[in-house]
């Protein structure tokens, strides 16, 4: 059976009016499932920490936020060297969305991080080595965020922004290692801190790795929308000087 | 009963709770900006230049 329709045959297909798709449509389901057994394993199965209590379920977000926002660091380095060597403008757009994830997932960390050092510590916030760096880096990333913007032509901000991203990479080595270097009220890393040994175990483990799926899943489905998002609004602004150009053309010829 | 909801309330639990809602309100919030801004700019953008896969 044929259904018989009277649209014409040039009808032009509008294409999705959206930054979703099919592939951002499962990533985001699977990103939700993750969240829910998250939230099942990080806040009812798994047990309280024997010296940090149920704050310690603060850091199944808190950690895997970081690494996201560490992850969204060095997008950005990596797209802002190949955009001052190869002028690409994909990584240039790419390098623009990792870093404004990056600045929510730093801003998650440290709120994070400073509720979890009130029950903890005592205090919300000390101006110790891992904290301060954490800070620094937020301020880099706006920084970043804010030279994006300053200049209306594209080839400007965007040779200006991409110096300034060279910079993130190593204040997240500052950041990672500072626990390291210098003797800090934060505690050292729980992970892979002798090789690939770990000082925590069963429950508490496995809503770790929880943590790192479901916020890794999330970090990439905001990056790909963020990365559509730049793009359209480089087009409009492309579209929109092409306009401004034929027009003073136009002016010129009727002169 | 209400010794139990009040264990609950108290000690580091607000503090865990209070954790959770900024991360994932925060995504929230950030998700619903992004798709906003998407669909107002995928209008003004001719459609074989916004093809995702």
């Amino acid at each position: 059976m044929t259904i018989e329709t009277d649209a014409p045959d040039d009808v032009v297909d509008p294409g999705p009016l959206t930054t979703g798709s099919r592939t951002t449509a499962v990533l985001g389901g699977v990103a939700l499932v993750a969240i829910a057994v998250l939230a099942l394993f990080g806040l009812v199965l798994s047990p309280a920490d024997a010296n940090q209590g149920e704050a310690v379920r603060i850091l199944y977000v808190h950690v895997p936020s970081a690494t996201a926002a560490y992850i969204g660091c060095f997008l950005t380095t990596t797209g802002s060297v190949l955009y001052l060597w190869r002028r690409s403008r994909w990584w240039e757009l790419v390098a623009f969305a990792g870093a404004e994830v990056a600045t929510l997932f730093t801003v998650i960390t440290l709120v994070t991080g400073m509720l979890w050092g009130r029950p903890t510590w005592g205090v919300f916030w000390v101006w110790d080595a891992r904290l301060t760096s954490t800070a620094m880096l937020l301020l880099l990333l706006l920084g970043y965020l804010a030279v994006r913007r300053l200049s209306a032509d594209y080839e400007v901000r965007a040779k200006r922004a991409a110096i300034v991203g060279l910079l993130l990479v190593p204040n997240v080595i500052i950041v990672r290692q500072s626990v390291q270097w210098w003797r800090t009220l934060h505690q050292k890393p729980t992970l892979f801190s002798n090789g690939l040994d770990s000082r925590i175990e069963g429950l508490m483990l496995f809503s770790l790795f929880t943590g790192f799926i479901a916020i890794a899943l999330v970090f990439l489905w905001l990056l790909i929308h963020r990365f559509r998002v730049a793009w359209l609004a480089e087009q409009v602004a492309e579209e929109g000087l092409e306009a401004a150009i034929a027009e003073r053309r136009a002016e010129g010829a009727s002169a | 009963m209400s010794t139990v909801v009040v264990g609950a309330i108290g000690g580091t639990w607000p503090y865990v709770i209070a954790s959770w809602i900024f991360v994932f309100g925060s995504m929230g919030v950030f998700a619903a900006v992004t798709v906003v801004r998407g669909r107002r700019l995928s209008r003004r953008v001719p459609p074989e230049r916004r093809r995702w896969s």
